[in-house]
């Protein structure tokens, strides 16, 4: 249905694709894989009218084709669901799902019906009364995604679109696909979880540096043979994080977090750290995971009545802004890191910088520039964050590098306990081997560290000891060596 | 002036040391079923002060002294009242305290608090230099009164030595219901205060550190071990018995008007009668009793590092049966657990992690 030839992309002097094409048949899953650079996104925004190619050509039904904008792609039945989110914020769930199709004069109540029938029908249970800014990611990536089913599109491109959904989310979002499928609807699929692209897909296509390297049947692939063509060498990396490990044995408790509440998303829930074990918080979207680090780190107040308390070093400790907990040596690694974690438009050294500054080291309020560029400079070594220098804009990195960005503007800081949330979302294989690896180099040298994860392989593969979150409280706790998907998820659920 | 405002500030919204939390029960600590699992060595009513040492393994069973050898119990010594401490020294010789106001130590007691205040004895030691170490639990109430003064607010208890030659001096006073004391090679003296939910270091010149606080349990039975200490907690601490315990007018009432056994307060046992307040209240699902339930009452046994850093813990959960763990003792088997609830002496083998 859809070929694309000969595609390329140029930004400057660097090609983003060079050469590459691709096939697209009627009511086919073909799943595009990467690393994150590779030119998965430039490509297909090609195909969705985002970007304009440099050369090659794109033929829909054997005519060719050139896309505008994205409106011109929508009205010849191409549709993408971005990995960033393009919702209206203010506006509410049915607002945004109906953009575009007002009229003069809009009876509100048939368009929330029709939204909510509309939701239902897919399985997302997401309040279309509900304003977007209120959501969490997950749902408004279902929403994204509803948008797109609901135009009717030919072709739908999901880039990333599980990398924020619980497994139970995950499981509707792969029946709804299929049931796409069945109507012939054609689908692009980008993903950094292998397992899901070879679940779902037909046909799996790999890109590296821009170029195509590999192309096939999706039974012609495992895993090993994909990371292998990804990363471009055997992946001892990958592997590496894969399977368990020896926990390390608990040091001395360092944060005693007890009866925490908020409101109903934070229930009563205690939990200890210790020093120099990594902790794996796992639990579903919603499990209040986030909202008890956020409280913990002072991003957000516990209940004025009786909310519990925080021990550092049992010591009470209660921090109104983050600022406080930082300078404890408390810091916390956002999930959200578009939203939270950087400012876009700054360079990567001016990022870590600020976090430098936030932790107010030394008496003087004086820091010379040259110190911040050393310290940035260290730490992208250290972290080994690709960039072309330390005056490249943070929006201009992939999505690992931004992630190390974030971390990096963290650790500056010299923490004693680190709340990593959702370290590895959106990042490819050989940076999360890259995340992992720091996050143990951080515990051997004494750090007590938190994980938050949605993806239970990585919480297995990393945590000493895993805690899980059901409904805003702590309800199990497994030691590592102890603990399979199974019994965890199990504790997650019920 | 600030402290002071602060202060009112926290009690009015229940924040700070006014706000009722709990330790999480987790890592170390994290619940078990290692006590219900446990052989056991000996069955009897109400074991506690375990003495371990040449002769066999010593402990009181009500009204009565009891030695535990090559797996036979033997009755050594029946009183009319019953034992509410008991202490054997490394030469055989028994100091007994019973809740008559009984008390036999193999030497005088010259200045040592009598009478009424007897009764409330609560534990016993002898030091390496032959003296011997009397804890009152209370100056209020007797020795099997420990619920009612934690209700009470009580901390009068106090430590006392009594020299070889017989003259009592008193070490400690202010005690929140110390339990069995455990001499130290330096001459300290390491006791747990039960009510304050803490242990403490007495030096020889009465000189406190707190070595352990805010334990998830209230301490009782300390044993030394190889590498540290074993500690005993007879029972959990919940949160709405600490949230009582700031409502002095309704522990009063309650005292007054309520039988013992039904009162908002720990517990040694698992719970025996539907009257008794919930134990897991309302968390039983399924017909299962999940991990986080509250309980009254349970069996916990930690093994604490040389640096007071837990290592291990041992538990029964709610839905167990060997609760108030009172005593132990290191034996060449391994340690030695004395559970009330439970009516027995259980044998702890931790394995080669740990072992004591």
């Amino acid at each position: 249905m859809i070929r694309m030839q000969a595609m390329r992309k140029v930004y400057g002097s660097v090609a983003a694709v060079d050469g590459v094409d691709f096939d697209l048949d009627a009511g086919e899953i073909h799943a595009l894989l990467g690393e994150n650079g590779a030119g998965k996104s430039t490509l297909t925004k090609m195909l969705s009218g985002v970007v304009q190619p440099s050369s090659g050509t794109i033929l829909l039904d054997g005519s060719p084709v050139h896309f505008g904008n994205p409106a011109e792609a929508m009205a010849a039945g191409i549709a993408m669901v971005y990995q960033e989110n393009s919702l209206v914020p203010t506006m509410t769930v049915a607002q945004n799902l109906f953009l575009g199709e007002e009229r003069a004069f809009n009876r509100l109540r048939p368009l929330y019906i029709a939204a909510q029938q509309f939701l239902q029908s897919l399985n997302f249970n997401v309040d279309p009364w509900a304003q977007v800014s209120t959501l969490g990611v997950a749902q408004r990536q279902m929403v994204e995604i509803a948008r797109a089913v609901r135009k009717n599109a030919r072709v739908i491109i999901f880039d990333e679109p599980t990398a924020s959904l619980t497994p139970e989310e995950k499981h509707h979002f792969f029946g709804l696909v299929r049931r796409l499928k069945a109507n012939r609807v054609s689908i692009v699929f980008i993903s950094h979880a292998l397992e899901e692209a070879l679940d779902l897909s037909d046909r799996i296509t790999v890109l590296r540096d821009g170029r195509l390297v590999a192309t096939g049947p999706t039974a012609t692939f495992d895993r090993a043979r994909i990371v292998s063509a990804m990363v471009g060498r055997e992946a001892p990396l990958v592997e590496a994080t894969q399977g368990l490990r020896n926990p390390r044995p608990p040091g001395r408790r360092v944060l005693s977090v007890q009866n925490l509440s908020m409101g109903n998303i934070v229930r009563n829930t205690s939990f200890s750290l210790y020093e120099g074990q990594v902790t794996g918080i796992f639990g579903l979207i919603g499990s209040g995971r986030t909202e008890m680090a956020k409280i913990v780190t002072g991003v957000f107040k516990r209940n004025t009545f009786h909310g519990g308390e925080v021990l550092l070093d049992d010591r009470p400790v209660r921090y109104r802004v983050p600022r406080a907990a930082v300078r404890d040596g408390i810091v916390y690694v956002t999930e959200d890191r578009k939203a939270e974690g950087f400012f876009d438009d700054m360079p990567v050294s001016e990022n870590i910088g600020i976090g430098y500054l936030a932790a107010g080291f030394g008496r003087s309020r004086i820091v010379r520039r040259s110190d911040l560029a050393r310290i940035a400079r260290e730490w992208t070594q250290k972290l080994d964050v690709a960039s072309t220098s330390g005056d490249a804009r943070v929006i201009e990195l992939s999505g690992g590098n931004q992630q190390k960005v974030v971390i990096a503007k963290s650790l500056v800081q010299r923490p004693r306990v680190v709340f990593l949330d959702e370290p590895t979302r959106g990042v490819d294989v050989g940076a999360i081997a890259e995340i992992h690896r720091m996050i143990r180099d951080l515990s051997a040298a004494g750090t007590t560290v938190v994980v938050i994860s949605s993806y239970l392989p990585e919480i297995l593969a990393i945590s000493d000891r895993i805690l899980v979150c059901r409904k805003g409280r702590i309800v199990e706790e497994f030691p590592a060596d102890a603990a399979d998907e199974k019994t965890i998820m199990y504790a997650a659920v019920h | 002036m600030t402290g002071v405002l602060t202060d009112l500030r926290d009690r009015f919204f229940g924040r700070g040391r006014h706000s009722v939390t709990l330790p999480p029960m987790d890592g170390v600590m994290r619940p078990n079923t290692a006590l219900d699992m446990a052989p056991v060595l000996a069955e009897a009513e109400a074991p506690d002060h375990l003495q371990a040492g040449a002769g066999g393994l010593w402990f009181s069973s009500g009204s009565a002294v009891c030695r535990l050898e090559a797996g036979r119990t033997e009755t050594v010594m029946r009183y009319p009242a019953p034992v509410t401490a008991l202490a054997r020294a490394a030469d055989g010789r028994l100091a007994i305290a019973r809740a008559d106001g009984g008390l036999d130590l193999p030497m005088p007691a010259t200045g040592l608090p009598g009478g009424e205040a007897r009764r409330a004895i609560t534990g016993l030691a002898f030091d390496a230099e032959g003296g011997c170490l009397v804890a009152f639990g209370s100056a209020r109430n007797p020795a099997d009164a420990w619920q009612k003064d934690l209700l009470e607010g009580g901390a009068t208890g106090s430590l006392w030595r009594v020299s070889p030659s017989g003259e009592a001096r008193q070490i400690a006073s202010g005690l929140a219901w110390p339990g069995p004391p455990l001499p130290l090679a330096d001459g300290s003296v390491l006791i747990g205060e039960s009510s304050a939910a803490r242990l403490l270091q007495i030096g020889p010149g009465g000189r406190r550190e707190v070595r352990m606080t805010n334990l998830p349990g209230y301490p009782a039975g300390l044993a030394l071990r190889r590498g540290g200490y074993a500690l005993c907690l007879k029972a959990p601490r919940n949160q709405l018995i600490e949230f009582i315990l700031r409502e002095p007018a309704f522990c009063a009432d309650m005292i007054r008007s309520v039988p013992q056994d039904y009162w908002i307060a720990p517990s040694l046992h698992p719970p025996r009668s539907f009257l008794e307040p919930l134990q897991g209240g309302a968390l039983k699902q399924l017909g299962q009793m999940k991990p986080w339930a509250p309980s009254r009452s349970s069996g916990l046994v930690v093994l604490i590092d040389g640096a007071f850093v837990p290592e291990r813990s041992f538990h029964s959960r709610a839905d167990g049966q060997a609760h108030g763990t009172v005593s132990c003792a290191v034996t060449d088997e391994g340690l030695a657990v004395a559970s009330v609830g439970a009516a027995r002496i259980l044998l702890l083998t931790p394995g080669e992690r740990n072992a004591p």
